[in-house]
């Protein structure tokens, strides 16, 4: 066994120090503010993190007191009914075509949306949809860019499996509703969106992919049971 | 269904802000994790205070999780653990007490509690017994503790240099160890 650190990088050092807790404060701000720049060190740290975790064996399960759920509860969603329209999503996710939707299982992808503003437009104009999904278990990726000003969807594709099938982009709005953006080139391409499409594309609404077996998308104008990848539109 | 897959399911759902996948990711998680800020914080009610900041932050930093690449549990037990850690910095902070905690304690669970989330026996204990028998206790006890370099030399009596130089030794024994092989499960 190596009884040296000279041959490690600093940086895997301070993730493994992060991820273990024994920075001070300040240490641990200044850590924290690179996991959010720097992907590198955060792959870093995640990575520490997933060794330590076999030290929950350790702990025992002790049940706290019921006041904290009501508290956490009544926190998030005391008052008035705010995120009713959120709720919404998933419900009627689950109303594809019932409960087999791939999610946390093997083929499930995860898309993460984000809104910028393109810097060479000016400041009026609607901002620039960026999703982009990192599979969390199998090879892939999928990244999607909408484009307001032009009624583009750019999505770009890298090693996704989809056999025979093809893939068709979802958007579900705040009713609930999915509405198709289109198919779209299982190895990447664009889609021409129209008017009432894009005014759905907002934060707060999900995307989803399905697989589809026409190439012209579902013929019932819902979703498979194949929806491959979802993501909420956030800004950030 | 086994409870890491539930677990990893229940957590998708919530990145989707679904609340009832949220309630039950509440009902499976947090004994384990209030067993996570108790241990840190030996105090129950602020224990109880940081499993709340704890729950509210994964309601609200959901997606966060899809872009992490960490698995469900090791998320959910780095908001939890960083919660308590973070009160626990505060705490001495501002008495500016360092050592009267009773750090040692050690309440080991019963066999029944043991290995029910990560399933197997872990590479990483595997590596703790291939480490210096030192080495290992003092990483053992800083993250179960979540106790910085300080905390740790006050209580092995040890000079703050040494305990720095044994906890990064003993973080890249275990790096090369765990790496070693190939992983079974993320």
């Amino acid at each position: 066994m190596s009884d040296t650190t000279q041959d490690i990088p600093e940086d895997e050092i301070f993730a493994g120090e992060y991820a273990l807790g024994v920075l001070d404060t300040d240490e641990r701000r200044h850590a924290e503010a690179r996991l959010e720049s720097d992907a590198g060190f955060a792959a870093m740290v995640w990575r520490w993190t997933n060794y330590f975790v076999p030290f929950l064996d350790e702990v025992a399960a002790i049940a706290p007191s019921p006041r904290v759920r009501e508290r956490v509860m009544a926190s998030l969603f005391g008052g008035e009914d705010q995120i009713s329209e959120q709720r919404g999503l998933w419900h009627s996710l689950a109303f594809w075509r019932g409960a087999s939707i791939a999610l946390g299982a093997l083929a499930a992808i995860f898309l993460a949306v984000m809104i910028s503003s393109p810097p060479s437009k000016p400041a009026t104009s609607a901002p620039i949809l960026i999703a982009s999904l990192t599979p969390p278990a199998v090879e892939g990726i999928l990244s999607v860019r909408i484009d307001p000003a032009t009624g583009l969807a750019s999505i770009d594709v890298q090693n996704l499996a989809v056999e025979d099938l093809y893939t068709e982009l979802w958007v579900i709005p705040a009713d609930g509703t999915p509405r198709s953006l289109g198919v779209f080139p299982a190895d990447g391409g664009t889609i021409t969106l129209s008017e009432q499409i894009l005014q759905y594309l907002e934060a707060g609404v999900a995307l989803a992919v399905s697989l589809e077996e026409l190439p012209t998308g579902s013929a019932s104008g819902l979703p498979s049971d194949r929806v491959i990848a979802i993501g909420q539109v956030r800004t950030y | 269904m086994s409870d890491r897959e539930t677990i990893e399911a229940l957590l998708s759902r919530v990145t989707l802000k679904d609340r009832r996948a949220f309630d039950e990711l509440y009902s499976h998680t947090s004994a384990k994790l209030f067993g996570v800020t108790l241990r840190i914080l030996h105090d129950r009610q602020e224990a109880e205070e940081a499993l709340q900041e704890c729950f509210i932050k994964i309601w609200r930093k959901a997606d966060s999780y899809a872009v992490s690449k960490a698995s469900a549990m090791s998320w959910l037990m780095a908001i939890a653990r960083n919660s308590a850690i973070d009160r626990l910095r505060k705490r001495r902070e501002v008495t500016g007490d360092g050592e009267s905690e009773k750090y040692m304690e050690d309440e080991r669970p019963s066999p029944e509690d043991s290995a029910v989330l990560t399933g197997e026996v872990s590479r990483l204990h595997q590596c703790l017994d291939e480490l210096d028998a030192d080495r290992a206790e003092v990483i053992r006890e800083a993250y179960l503790g979540g106790l910085k370099y300080q905390q740790l030399a006050d209580m092995t009596k040890r000079p703050l240099g040494t305990i720095k130089s044994m906890v990064r030794r003993g973080l890249m024994a275990l790096k090369q160890c765990i790496e070693a092989e190939p992983e079974n499960a993320k």
